[in-house]
Order: structure tokens, then sequence, then C-alpha cells
């Protein structure tokens, strides 16, 4: 009789048995063992097993985490092991820190380190509102200048009003009518703002008004130019092959596989923007109150020639292809701390003037410390990346969340309205150089060093595809919603999004 | 330097080549959507408030109910020309459990020219119309000539509620069937439709359409 823990026919199995068989024999051969000696080596023979045992769960218990619990659980080993190396807790920073994209002064406010300083009185003038923005944001760009590119060029923001229905053929006219359409060397992109306007209007946004954002580098008017070709791709649509368990794909990786297989480069590119739609869902039965939730339904790409999609679904590799970057930062996670209220103005003075002031600023930021040219641009937006409930951020009255509350705020067309600021990532898409690689290291200490910030952590981007539930399942799922439909007592609401462009998978 | 610069609406500007045409035909149904059925639905609540229960002019004689074990009391009479709907109404208010026990337990007879009798009982009706201080028993047809109605409680009810049947309660027969003053649900939901209609066509009207140039 051998132990299961030992392995059939090794050393210690053979002699455990024999052992066992005839103790006085084993005990009187002349390779005679002390038995507590032998018993020790069973147990640590057990124990080893017992550590490849749970090695090999733990292995597979990591390989599923997704990319963000990922990062954390590295971020988590590597302090742990830095503790383990004899460095003490106080220099490595405190643990509510770890993983998280806000460090510095809003970071150890935002996440709970110290108390939130004592509120200084919050200017509600707008005239004197917007002058003390000015001076922080001269501050800020003071502190910015060292980093700045040596080449880099001009950028500029340009904000139109459409309505949500037409928004894709209004956007494309005001390009050519622009003349930007016609010099798209000059346009970084242009993205639709994620910003929910009168969120307390009747009604979905598609009669409702939606601005865009230009970003672009043209110093003067340009003559009028030929509309561009638009074309949008559905996240629901299955357009890419996938496998359960390879990485979706983000929705500039697809549009940039489009462009590069139809030769189209960024000379030539206007923009890749996500669709993005802003709605209001009720909310899961576990959660009290209704969501005004920001998703993305698809991509478009603006182009001064028709981009080709034929032949779906594309077999195309990960991530973007060779040569391109997609550089996604966090904003969000600074929004907390400079813009806590989103149906507000910002407050100003700022709590931490150190820090932008809006997500275009970092957009900007960005742009000019790397130094991207807009001819390798093919897009530049804020916009948002998984379902996104923009009621997470509001003034809360009588404990109900509101929608509004906050000024009527300046809008594309010159008209105050109600307005609850969105935006998650800033997403730049462009062809790289080596001068881009120093940019983004620039960019990096430019972050982490005055900003106290790292924008690449927790983005969560390019899931791996999940599998299916099999016909089993699903039938039970069925069988289960129609027993709670009869019952009355409705379960949680399924919250599964499923990937884009790639569901279900092959 | 602002981070953003304000340019105003996408389409329409100087070199754009679509500009958004808004039907008029559209924006004024819309409007008289909107309009009407906001003024038809506050006339029908007016209407409503004022004219549900008996109008003074339509009362064509008064009576008692009779209390429950109690004497006869007073009949109502009615000398009617022509043979025609009317209504009999209890007059009372309070408590509206307390009503509807005290009209259920409530029955009519109606002793027509001819000598034929048509009785009702409060308790049996498809539907009671109530305002603040009238409810009705029922409806009768009456004949042309004379007719005589008298009421009375009669149980209705646990025993031990039924102290406010053996009291007298007034009543009225008015001309008419008891949906007649009713006419102003009719302009409510209409208005209700007609808001309810003219809320999106306002919305596709301010949409528009685009249109190339």
């Amino acid at each position: 009789m051998t132990s299961p823990l030992l392995p059939r026919g090794s050393e210690h199995a053979r002699r455990l048995d024999d052992l066992l068989r005839d103790p006085v024999a084993g005990l009187t051969r002349g390779d005679y063992d002390p038995p507590m000696s032998r018993a020790r080596r069973l147990v640590e023979g057990a124990f080893k097993k017992l550590d490849e045992v749970s090695a090999r769960a733990d292995a597979a218990a990591v390989a599923k985490l997704s990319p963000a619990e990922r990062e954390r659980y590295d971020y988590w080993q590597a302090r742990t092991a830095a503790l383990n190396a004899g460095g003490s807790a106080a220099e490595l920073g405190d643990a509510k820190l770890v993983g998280k994209v806000l460090h510095g002064p809003a970071g150890e406010v935002v996440h709970g380190v110290v108390k939130a300083p004592k509120e200084r009185d919050v200017i509600e003038d707008p005239a004197a509102w917007e002058e003390q923005r000015r001076r922080e944001r001269a501050a800020r760009d003071e502190v910015r200048a060292p980093y700045l590119a040596p080449d880099r060029r001009l950028v500029r923001i340009t904000r139109v009003a459409t309505r949500g229905k037409t928004q894709l053929g209004e956007i494309a006219d005001y390009l050519a009518s622009s003349g930007l359409a016609g010099r798209p060397d000059l346009v970084y992109g242009a993205y639709r703002v994620p910003d929910l306007i009168s969120p307390s209007s009747l009604g979905s946004e598609r009669g409702g008004i939606v601005e865009w954002d230009v970003v672009h580098a043209a110093a003067e008017a340009l003559p009028r130019a030929e509309t561009p070709a638009a074309l949008t791709l559905a996240a629901k649509d299955v357009l890419v092959v996938r496998s359960p368990g390879e990485p979706a794909p983000l929705d500039e990786d697809l549009a940039l596989h489009l462009l590069d297989g139809a030769g189209i480069g960024p000379e030539q590119t206007l923009a890749i923007a996500r669709d993005v739609s802003i709605s209001r869902t009720t909310a899961p039965d576990d959660q009290s109150g209704s969501r005004i939730e920001a998703s993305v339904s698809g991509v478009h790409v603006l182009a001064t020639r028709p981009v080709p999609a034929v032949g779906a679904p594309w077999d195309l590799r990960e991530g973007p292809p060779e040569g391109v970057v997609v550089d996604v930062l966090q904003w969000d996670a600074i929004a907390v701390a400079v813009h806590p209220l989103r149906q507000h103005r910002a407050p100003v003075p700022s709590p931490f003037p150190y820090l932008p002031l809006t997500p275009q600023e970092l957009l900007t930021a960005y742009l000019e410390v790397v130094g991207v040219a807009p001819t390798d641009a093919y897009s530049a937006q804020v916009t948002h990346h998984q379902p996104f409930d923009l009621m997470g951020r509001t003034s809360e009255k009588w404990g109900v969340r509101r929608t509004g509350g906050g000024p009527d705020l300046p809008c594309a067309d010159g008209k105050p309205r109600k307005r609850m600021a969105g935006g998650h990532h800033i997403v730049i898409a462009y062809r790289d150089a080596p001068a881009y690689v120093e940019g983004r290291a620039r960019f990096d200490a430019y972050a982490e060093g005055e900003l106290h910030a790292h924008l690449r952590r927790g983005l969560n981007l390019r899931v791996a595809v999940p599998r299916p539930q099999n016909r089993l399942l699903r039938t039970i799922d069925r069988v289960g919603d129609v027993v709670e439909f009869f019952s009355g007592e409705m379960g949680t609401e399924d919250s599964f999004v499923p990937p884009r462009y790639c569901w279900p998978p092959r | 330097m602002s981070d953003v610069e304000h340019a105003g609406w996408a389409v329409g500007g100087p070199g754009s080549r679509l500009r958004r045409r808004r039907s008029p035909l559209l924006g004024l149904i819309s409007l008289l959507l909107l309009v009407g059925g906001a003024v038809a639905a506050t006339l029908g609540i007016v209407r409503l408030a004022s004219e549900a229960g008996p109008a003074q002019e339509r009362i064509l004689a008064r009576g008692a109910v009779a209390a429950l074990d109690g004497p006869q009391a007073a009949t109502a009479s009615i000398v009617s020309p022509v043979a025609g709907p009317a209504t009999v109404w209890l007059n009372l208010g309070g408590l509206s459990n307390v009503r509807e026990t005290i009209v259920a337990g409530s029955e009519c007879e109606l002793v027509r020219p001819d000598g034929s009798r048509h009785r009702i009982r409060g308790s049996r009706q498809g539907a009671s119309i109530a305002t603040d201080h009238f409810e009705t028993i029922g409806e009768v047809t009456l004949g042309a000539g004379r007719n005589l109605v008298s009421c009375r409680h009669v149980p209705f009810g646990r025993v031990t509620r039924r102290g406010r049947l053996r009291q007298e309660h007034a009543f009225v027969v008015e001309r008419g069937s008891p949906t007649d003053g009713l006419g102003g649900l009719w302009l409510l939901f209409g208005g209700a439709a007609a808001l309810v209609l003219g809320v999106p066509a306002g919305m596709r009207w301010r949409s528009g359409t685009l249109e190339r140039t």
C-alpha cells in the first residue's frame, strides 16, 4: 500500500512499501535509516507535493484574471516581495495606493490615506471662475514647459454642435466646410464629446444635442473641401475572428487594421472615433435608482477616401498594426479628484491645481509632450470603454442622486445648458517614430513626476474573450427567467457585457 | 486660453452643404397637438369637476330613503311628458367605505304610470359614480306620465355595521343616465392622447432632416 502522495515506483515509495511489508527486516538492513529521519523525509516530500499542487492552482487562477486584475495582483506581489526583502512599509508607501492611478496629494485624499483638505471658497461667478481657471492653467503650463517636445505642432480643439441622430453626417459636413477634410495632415482626430447635455430632458439623445470636438493644427481658415467618406462598424457584429481566451480587439485596433489593409495612412485619415451613446437605464434589482449609462456601440472612421469593409469576419492579429501606437490614458481617476460633481463646474480654486482640469487639457498635454504630428495621427479622443454610469459622480439630495442641480454651462452653439461631464479614457492612435518613443518617456516622466499619476494603470483593455454558455446552461437560464417572471421574484439583471466586434467567438 | 473653441452648429455654417430643414406642417401639427391637448385635458378636468353629479336644473324630484326597519319615507313623484332614463342619486358625504355600504344597502322601486314596476339595488350596479356629495343607486327608465320612486335601506354587510342604514338619507332623481356628466372624461382622454402624440412629433420637428444644398 503506497501513499497516494508519493509517485508510484519512486525510491520513497519503494522504501515505504518495504517498511510496511517487513518492519524488522527493513530496520535491520545495511542501509538502515533512523525512523525519525525517514518520517521527516516523508513529511517533507508530502509538503513539497502540496506546494506543487497549490502553485499549479494559483497559476491557473492567475491565468484567469483580467488584465486589470492581473496588474493589481502583480503590484501586490511586488510589494510583498519588497517587504520580504527587508523594505519597510514607510518606504514602499501606503498600501491603499498599491496599483492605483493617482498618487501624490490627490491620490492620498481620493483613496482615503489622508482626510480631504478643508474646502476653500469655491468661486461661483462665471467670470471670476474663468479668471482663476486661467491662472491655474498658466501655472500648469509653466510646469509642463520643460517636458514639451521641441518640434511640437499646434493643438487646437474646435467644438461643434450636432443632433444625435445625424451627428456623423453633420461632423463630416463640418470637416468639409471648415476645409479640414482637405487637409487630413492637419487633423489629429475628432470625437463625440462624452458629456450628456440637458440630462433632464425627455427622450433619447437622437433628438437632442450632441457635441463633437475636432482636434487639429490649422492656424488659419481653409478653403472648403470635399465631404470625407464615413464608415461605421457596429460593435454587435462579428467582424473579427476570435476564439475564447484570445484578447478582444480594441475599437481602434479594428479600424486601424481596415485602414492598413486599404493602404490608407494617417495622412489620409481624419478620425477614428468610438460611437459613444448615453442613455437612461434602470438599475439592476440589487441597486437603487436609475443609471445614465455611457456605452460604446461601434466605431466611426472618417477618411478622405472610402474604407472598404468587405469579407468580415477578418482574422486580425492582436493589437494595432505594426508600427502604429494606440495609447490609452486614464482620465476618470483624475476627474474624481478635480471635478467631483459632474453636473457642476469643476471647483475652482482647484483642490489639486497641479492636475489638469479637463480631459481636453490632458489630451493636449499628451500631444504636445510626445510631439505627435497631425500627419501621423489617426485618432485623438476623450471617450469611454466599458458601460459607465454617469450617475456615479453626482450630487445627492435627500439620498437621491441628481441629474440636475448644476448651473447652465456654455455649449458649442453658444447657448448655456445643463450638462453632465463624461469621459473615462483618452485614446491617441498614431504612426510610431523614434522621436515619439522619447516623447512617451517624457510624458511618463511628466505624468509621474508632476501629476503623480500612473495613467496607464488599470485600463483593462483587450480582455480575453469569455467562453459562451453551452446550450444546456442557456436553456437553464431561460427556464429560470420564466420561473422568475411568474413567481414575481426577479433576480439580479444579467450584467454580462459581451466583447465588441467578436461575440460570439468561433 | 480655453481648452476648446466653440464653433456653433456643425451644419449650416459657411461652406456647409447641409441644411437642416424643418417641416412647417409637422411643426404646426405638433403645436396643435400640444396646445390642443393641453387645453382639452384642462377643460376635461374642469368639466368633470363641475358637471359630475346631479345638476340642479336636471333634478326631477327629491325623496328620502327609509331607514332599515323604519317606517316608509317620502316618495319622489315625477311627472314626465315622455319616457326616458333617469338616475337615482343618494345624497350623502363622508368616508368612501361607509358611503359604499350605505349605497349597497339601498333599494329603490319605480312605479310607472302603466303600473309596471322596476326595482334597482345599489349593490347591483355595474359601476357606481360618486361625487363629493352624491353617489348613484342606479338607473331607471321613466314612463310618460306620473312615476313614483320610493327607496328604503335593506340589510347589507355585517349586522354590527348597519347603524348608518337605520337612518334616513335623502335621494334625488335626475333626468338622464349617470354618465351624462362624464363628458369631460372624453376631453381628458383625448387631450392626454394628443399630448402623448405631440411630444414625439415636436421632437421630430425639432430634429428636422438634413438636406444637401
